[in-house]
């Protein structure tokens, strides 16, 4: 039997940290792939050991985080599984950006939305130069349109109809 | 301020209400959307194709939402709250054409004209401190139901019958009658094959009629959840009509369409089946609806009235359907087209044994009343006077005058889908078959007859006034037929037969 300790939680909420975004979580997945592709092989008798698995396939952090996931457990195959799950289960937070954010200002963004939300979460970022700058932002359900282009909409709809008026 | 989904596009709903959902499940014509957290039943929602939808029910994992289009949504489309019911623009732009219920015109390309006001298509009916007790009558123009069945203004009347037993003839004929008279008719074609609502319309452009008609109509290609709400569309315009004051006809064509679209919409979204298959909320569907028609008050004093006239269609003559036994205890009365009597080339092919009116003849003069009184008796004892002749029996003169009678009276009943009898003439025809004005005459002839009157009351004005103050002039009907006998020769020469 597969056991899940608060040890092994805390983990798996250390690499969301890490994945922050929805086109990392699924590159991520297709790594783990790799990775039970590669285990699969281990137990047939044919490659290497499951760290030099590890060391093969990620790097610096995320290489950490594995080898400290993996190294309690007794059966590769369902932790592996398992972390699958709890990533494609994580809350979605959508959020529309005018430019391509870096990766600083994004886990800025991260940490900042985890703080207030209270959970771990992934983003899924797109991108769309109509909105001008600021964000849009959709979570459960909820839609908040933060974005300059809604600003300039409302000021010409009030104040700016005024200015006009007096300027023409 | 509420925004109009009409007019707003997708993006200023999603600012203004905060919530957005997405599409999980496509089972067309239901989805099933994830998030929007505080919609409600019954709320209309936006797809960000502009495409519209309504809330039916609300689970804990998802919303569910009756679709109006039929293409261009996917899985992830998003949808915003729009924060209103369903609303249909109503005004008196409406009149002289034909939409699809949400408002815009049957004709691609051709929008709808700018409406004044907007009504919601679902609402409950009217208690009953705003109802009137029916009074008047609603002349058909069809002689058979406006003297053995008839009908007044705020009854709610069946048509049932096989299909092509003459069902929409006999609408249309009302609906001409009326429309002459000054009423709104609003003709809603449920799920109707597109080539059958385009006939309707060229009727009412034909007869001249168009400027006080509306056709609310769905053909049987377009999506569920159009079709299922026609009826409600049509009932809305109709309230918006008889709040300014004008009688209004409905006709909706036919609510047993209607059901089976109801059921597709019910077993599609997993609704436990009942009998035949219909759902479980199927006579409260059409109740609701029905109940919104009757005879109301007005501020003006005047009473106002939504006449309603749902038709259902039978198979192989069986009246005792399931759909057709809902409407009967829903309606005031029933109008039965009898198969066989079409077969045997009655026109219209009404069958009055199985015919029902409630409340219609609260609503007769003391004339037709006595018209209607005499007329019962004498089918029941031709009905009678014919099983006793298959005997084969030596007739007597009193059944042989009683047949021959009968079968004038059934010529005069005869008549073509285009032409429409005024009550007045029928009742002074009648009462001339009735005292043997024409005993000599063939049925052809009195065909002729009655086709000629009808002309005449049309173009003659000096006939005309003279069948209406018969009418004016008689207490009652024993009254007419001693006017009638004294003026023989000079109604007669009218004629000149």
């Amino acid at each position: 039997m597969f056991l899940k300790t608060v040890e092994d939680m805390k983990i798996e909420e250390k690499l969301a940290d890490l994945l922050v975004s929805i086109s990392n979580s699924k590159k991520f997945l297709d790594e783990l792939d790799l990775f039970k592709r590669k285990f699969f092989t281990i137990t047939e008798g044919k490659g290497t050991d499951i760290s030099s698995a590890i060391e093969e396939i990620w790097s610096g952090e995320k290489r950490e985080i594995m080898k400290k996931y993996f190294e309690n457990s007794s059966n590769f195959n369902e932790s592996a599984d398992y972390l699958r799950d709890y990533i494609l289960k994580l809350p979605k937070v959508s959020l529309t950006l005018a430019i391509q954010p870096r990766n600083e200002f994004l886990n800025r963004l991260y940490l900042w939305m985890k703080e207030h939300a209270g959970n771990n979460m992934l983003l899924d970022i797109s991108i769309d130069p109509k909105i001008i700058g600021g964000l849009v932002l959709s979570y459960k359900g909820n839609y908040i349109n933060k974005s300059l282009s809604v600003l300039i909409d409302r000021y010409f709809m009030t104040e700016g109809k005024e200015y006009a008026v007096k300027l023409l | 301020m509420q925004l109009n989904y009409y007019k707003e596009p997708f993006e200023k709903f999603l600012t203004t209400y905060e919530e957005v959902g997405y599409v999980e499940i496509l089972s067309y014509p239901v989805i099933y959307a994830s998030g929007l957290p505080n919609v409600k039943v019954r709320e209309v929602v936006m797809f960000d194709d502009g495409s519209l939808g309504y809330v039916t029910s609300l689970d804990k994992e998802y919303v569910e939402i009756l679709l109006f289009s039929k293409d261009g949504l996917r899985i992830g489309s998003k949808i915003a709250r729009t924060g209103n019911v369903l609303e249909i623009p109503v005004g008196e732009e409406l009149l002289g054409t034909s939409i699809t219920p949400l408002g815009f015109s049957i004709y691609e390309g051709y929008p709808a004209k700018r409406k004044a006001d907007f009504r919601p298509i679902d609402i409950h009916a009217l208690d009953i401190s705003y109802r009137e007790k029916i009074t008047e009558p609603v002349e058909t123009g069809v002689a058979l139901v406006d003297l053995l069945i008839p009908l007044g203004k705020g009854q709610r009347e069946m048509i049932v019958g096989d299909r092509k037993t003459g069902k929409t003839e006999f609408l249309l004929q009302t609906m001409l009658s009326q429309a002459k008279k000054g009423t709104i008719c609003i003709y809603a074609a449920i799920g109707k094959k597109k080539i059958d609502i385009k006939k309707v319309e060229n009727f009412f452009v034909r007869n001249g009629i168009i400027e006080n008609s509306i056709i609310v109509a769905t053909s049987s290609s377009d999506a569920l959840g159009l079709v299922y709400l026609t009826p409600y569309s049509a009932m809305s315009i109709a309230e918006y009509f008889r709040d300014l004051g004008r009688d209004v006809l409905l006709i909706l064509d036919d609510m047993s369409t209607h059901a089976k679209f109801y059921r597709e919409i019910s077993l599609l979204s997993k609704r436990f089946p009942g009998r035949s298959s219909y759902p479980g909320d199927i006579f409260y569907t059409h109740s609701r609806l029905l109940e919104r028609a009757g005879n109301f008050k007005h501020p003006s004093g005047k009473p106002v009235s939504i006449t309603c006239l749902p038709v259902a269609e039978s198979i192989e003559g069986d009246i005792s359907g399931y759909i057709q036994t809902n409407l009967m205890s829903i309606t005031d009365g029933h109008v039965y087209f009898d198969k066989d009597l079409f077969a045997n080339g009655r026109r219209p092919a009404i069958n009055y044994f199985l015919s029902v009116t409630r409340v219609g003849r609260q609503t007769q003069s003391q004339i037709r009343w006595g018209v209607n009184r005499e007329l019962n008796s004498f089918l029941t004892l031709l009905e009678k006077t014919q099983s006793f002749i298959h005997f084969g029996a030596e007739l007597n003169e009193g059944i042989r005058s009683t047949l021959s009678m009968g079968e004038h009276v059934l010529a005069f009943f005869d008549q073509p889908m285009d032409k429409v009898i005024s009550i007045n003439m029928q009742i002074v025809l009648f009462g001339m078959i009735w005292l043997g004005f024409f005993k000599s005459e063939t049925n052809e002839r009195i065909q002729f007859i009655t086709q000629l009157s009808i002309e005449k009351y049309r173009s003659d004005q000096k006939f005309k006034e003279k069948i209406d103050k018969l009418i004016s002039d008689a207490t009652d009907f024993n009254n007419l037929l001693g006017s009638l006998s004294i003026k023989k020769d000079e109604i007669l020469s009218f004629y000149q037969l």
